[in-house]
């Protein structure tokens, strides 16, 4: 039967902004998506780049967006679809496209390695195999049958919203070698993972489960990890944790002087609405948030933004010196802020608002720099994360800049 | 861009890893690999991997050999399986206590079941000897092996296809590869490179081989000198999904699975009495084939029922799971409830590049080794599969002699500086690839692959005879014509497949004419090589290895090898 392919295309080297083609090819209804992009490629448009290989739901490496839908190409036939005879094919979303239907799945393997995904098994004397349960085999059977494709770490929304977050092919690795009964760390895995960006990040939203075309329950393998946690904190075995530990700004220190800084911190109390500090105000503490919301406001006093965005009829008339708030950045538990106090003028560059009831931790920032003079390396660690941040921070700076422009002014005009 | 490592070891599935586990942090190390190493075609094994543990009942290496020597034809070197076999056990505890998640006994041993050809007591009855995860098994060892590369830190190129080898006086230096996101070329210099590239089974229409099967280590190795050996045995497994060639594993059978002809006869009960349907793969292909030439096909077509449906739904979906899924999705049948309708599908390379049995590459059947090349797993022929592998042989294969490759390559490198490179040793390369991109021809390698692979199954499968044979390689020598007259039609440099299409098809020409020429030459029938024409398998002739070696002014050299045989004489093979 004729189908009409409408396929993604972009290809960074050339292309300013994706596209999509239309093709048309006869296909069986017992043909697989894989085979129909294999024709269009080889009969049409050898210029068309995705993954393949093994052609039969093993390797991996063809998940891409079917009608909307994350499948896995070679497991998709012609026949299993409703639409008629209409297929979009659009890469896998969260991931930067490489070309096409490629995209670049560094990011996905790099979550994986952070889980310790090999077994680490105690010393013993037999060169025999470790007796197992066949019970223990088959509680984790399921995990067995990923494949790394990536579908559920790519429709999984709190990945989007949360980059840090490991994602559920991470953590469902990281589940496979917990309930493995021959691994021996069983604890510390557990310890690492008992945090925001870590497997308190799912919040059973089931998307990983629904996309999974392998048919694992990800998110009731999660929901295992979540509650081996609570039964260790109800006994009272799960040791006590550095407050600092699930941020990813202190991922690369090491524990030790991980709980210095700690030590150093003070827990502080905000209800919804209290001012953490104010803008241009001396900047004295660094900020881990733990629980809560803050909201990061910058203050314009600048004239031309000022008119843009309350009289947009009258620019030249009206300039005034008010002042203008607008949140240039959101602070999530896991996350810190206040980093003027540790670079810069001393002043604060922003207003930090509590946007609900907030934890924070508070760090003297004279402490700190001082333990950046003794350990150069943890400055530098430090100070490479801080980067990052400012430079955050700008790029979302200068999005609401020209956002504001944009209301004001035909921009392609300037 | 130039790279200098002390090891290059090309392919990522099971030889491969295992070989760089073992080297780890004792050399520098480098794998390449042309799809992420994850996606490796090592993953597709489902079934099991061999090893006389004796975990479900009594079992001995002695068995194992006898039955790995029997199934190979008397083709196997019997010194080689005698290490095969001896140090199984070994790679199985090794891989158990390295994470891999073998299905359990009841007691929590590792659990074992029936395969084709896997017998006790020289042949009595079937036995458990397959170790195995579900239908899993490839998939887990794989990730296991990645895993231990990770926490090894071995560095990896994914995504990198090797062009060819760099040889010096001799001596292989390096390799130069292409990049696939940039089209950028590198050159890899080295002390050492190991082959680990895997089988072709691409070189057929229908088979159970991913789409990067291309057999690129292969015909780099043969291009580069090395002989290739026993190229013409090339394993049809009896079981694929009718029409798709997807693989519905052996495991299927040793769980209870039978298969069932148009009157609804158990029919290998008539060809092999004793162990019915586990006989060995070459053996049921052909009976399948004599099936459909009496007519007695399903329908009168080309394939037969494999009926699971009295195993019950729990052994289906659990034991048996990823083929059931296969099976749902694929051929639209559930197999608690229906057959699987089956035919043969090409499924492995009995032979390859020839190395002895520490992973050395020798060029000729002194065994003097190939100063600096080695190769392991399915690309190589040590050889412990003769004229046919049995099941659950190949892994095992992988374990055994890519850690051994490892070993040797470890002690080699320690003991040699780097040898020179030669001037511009990407400049062939960069030639082939700049004329391949401005080619004008009328050609695609589109076209030219299907026609080969028609060829191929029509001609050089299961049945083949001298007329049909030599017509076949006439027709091999039209496509290596036409190929030169390909054009690429994707000009850019970003993951571009076209120009990799071409690549590959070049190998696989290379391979096709090495398979029929081996064909042609070996007037018997062994193993999973059935002349029609000589149905006799002829000890007096034959039972030798075949090489061949490309020589650069007279073309391919065909010579021959001796068999060690060391304690079981060559029998009439009977099951």
């Amino acid at each position: 039967m004729r189908c009409n392919f409408s396929i993604y295309r972009f290809d960074p080297n050339i292309d300013k902004k994706p596209r999509y083609q239309e093709y048309k090819i006869d296909a069986e209804p017992t043909d697989k998506i894989l085979d129909c992009l294999n024709k269009i490629r080889w009969e049409q448009d050898p210029t068309l780049a995705y993954r393949y290989s093994c052609a039969h739901g093993i390797c991996g490496s063809d998940a891409l967006m079917i009608n909307g839908r994350i499948e896995l190409a070679c497991q998709k036939l012609v026949r299993d679809f409703k639409t008629g005879h209409n297929f979009v094919i659009e890469p896998l979303p969260l991931f930067d496209v490489v070309k096409d239907l490629i995209v670049d799945l560094e990011p996905f393997f790099e979550k994986y390695r952070q889980v310790q995904p090999y077994l680490i098994a105690a010393k013993r004397k037999s060169d025999k195999e470790f007796i197992q349960r066949a019970e223990n085999q088959e509680f984790i059977e399921p995990a067995l049958r990923c494949i790394l494709c990536a579908s559920c770490t790519a429709a999984c929304p709190i990945n989007r919203a949360r980059p840090d977050y490991l994602g559920p092919a991470a953590l469902l690795r990281a589940f496979r070698y917990i309930f493995d009964s021959r691994d021996s760390i069983t604890d510390k895995r557990l310890e690492k993972l008992d945090i925001e960006d870590g497997i308190w990040g799912c919040k059973t939203m089931w998307w990983c489960t629904e996309v999974c075309p392998k048919e694992i329950p990800i998110t009731k393998c999660l929901g295992q990890i979540k509650r081996a946690i609570k039964q260790k904190e109800k006994e009272g075995t799960m040791p006590e944790k550095n407050l600092l530990a699930g941020f990813s700004f202190f991922s690369d220190v090491d524990s030790d002087t991980l709980d210095a800084i700690s030590q150093k911190g003070e827990i502080l109390e905000f209800n919804a609405g209290d001012v953490i500090f104010h803008y241009e105000e001396p900047s004295t503490h660094f900020y881990g948030l733990l629980e809560g919301e803050v909201d990061l406001v910058l203050v314009f006093k600048d004239k031309v933004l000022k008119t843009d965005i309350e009289y947009e009829e009258a620019i030249q008339a009206t300039m005034v010196d008010e002042e203008k708030e607008i949140i240039v950045d959101t602070v999530a538990p896991g996350q810190v802020f206040g980093w003027s106090s540790v670079v810069g003028t001393g002043k604060r560059t922003v207003t930090a608002e509590c946007a609900e009831a907030s934890r924070i931790i508070s760090i003297p920032a004279a402490e700190l720099k001082a333990m950046f003079d003794k350990d150069h390396t943890l400055g530098y660690i430090v100070m490479k994360r801080l980067s990052d941040i400012i430079a955050r921070r700008l790029r979302n700076r200068t999005d609401k800049l020209i956002e504001t422009w944009g209301e004001a002014f035909d921009i392609g005009s300037i | 861009m130039k790279h200098q490592y002390d090891v290059i070891i090309v392919g990522a599935g099971l030889a491969g890893l295992r070989a760089a586990v073992e080297i780890g942090k004792d050399a520098r190390v480098a794998v390449l690999t042309k799809v992420f190493a994850t996606r490796s075609h090592s993953g597709a094994a489902q079934g099991g991997i061999g090893a006389a543990l004796g975990n479900e009942e009594e079992d001995h290496w002695e068995w194992h050999m006898f039955d790995t020597v029997k199934g190979s034809d008397y083709l196997g070197d019997q010194d080689a399986i005698e290490i095969l076999v001896k140090d199984a056990p070994r790679a199985i505890y090794e891989l158990e206590n390295l994470g891999v998640p073998f299905n359990r006994t009841a007691q929590g041993k590792i659990a074992q079941r029936a395969f084709g050809g896997h017998t006790r007591n020289y042949g009595e009855a079937p036995v458990k000897r397959a170790c195995y995860a579900a239908t899993r098994t490839g998939r887990v060892i794989l990730d296991t092996l990645w895993e231990q590369s990770l926490q090894r830190k071995i560095e990896f190129f994914d995504e990198f296809q090797m062009l060819s080898l760099i040889v010096h006086k001799g001596q292989c230096c390096g390799v130069v590869a292409y990049e696939l996101a940039t089209g950028k070329l590198h050159t890899f210099h080295c002390k050492a490179i190991l082959l680990a590239t895997g089988g072709a089974g691409k070189t057929y229409k229908t088979t159970s081989n991913a789409f990067a099967s291309t057999g690129d280590g292969i015909a780099i190795a043969y291009r580069a000198g090395a002989p290739l050996e026993d190229m013409e045995f090339v394993q049809f497994h009896p079981t694929g999904i009718y029409k798709l060639g997807i693989l519905i594993s052996e495991a299927a059978r040793g769980e209870g699975g039978i298969l069932l002809n148009n009157d609804g006869e158990r029919f290998m009960e008539r060809y092999a009495p004793v162990i019915k349907d586990l006989a060995p793969r070459d053996m049921i292909s052909r009976c399948m084939l004599d099936e459909i030439r009496a007519g007695r096909g399903i329908d009168g077509k080309d394939y037969f029922h494999l009926d699971l449906t009295h195993l019950g739904k729990d052994v289906i979906e659990n034991k048996l799971s990823e083929i059931t899924s296969f099976a749902r999705t694929y051929a639209g049948v559930d197999p608690v409830k229906e057959p699987i309708p089956v035919q043969p599908t090409c499924h492995y390379m009995m032979g390859g590049i020839a190395t002895d049995a520490d992973g050395r590459v020798i060029v000729d059947e002194k065994n003097t080794p190939f100063a600096g090349l080695y190769a392991a797993g399915e690309c190589a022929c040590v050889s412990v599969h003769g004229a046919n592998r049995l099941g659950c042989n190949a892994l095992l294969e992988t374990l055994v002699f890519g850690r051994r490759a490892g070993m040797q390559i470890k002690a080699f490198v320690q003991s040699v500086a780097h040898p020179k490179l030669p001037a511009k040793p990407d400049k062939n390369d960069a030639d082939t690839i700049k004329a391949l991109m401005k080619s004008g021809g009328k050609e695609t390698s589109g076209a030219i692959r299907t026609e080969l692979q028609e060829n191929m199954m029509e001609s050089v499968s299961v049945f083949r005879q001298k007329a049909s044979l030599t017509a076949a390689l006439d027709k091999i020598k039209q496509l290596q014509a036409r190929y030169k007259k390909i054009s690429i039609q994707d000009k850019g440099n970003c993951f571009n497949r076209d120009l990799l299409d071409a690549i590959e098809l070049g190998h696989l020409l290379d391979l096709a004419e090495v398979i029929t020429r081996g064909a042609i030459n070996r007037e018997e029938s062994r193993g999973a090589h059935s002349r029609e024409d000589f149905p006799e398998r002829d000890d007096k002739k034959f039972l030798a290895h075949t090489l061949v070696r490309f020589d650069k002014t007279k073309g391919p050299q065909i010579f021959t090898k001796p068999v060690a045989i060391t304690r079981y004489e060559p029998k009439e093979r009977k099951y």
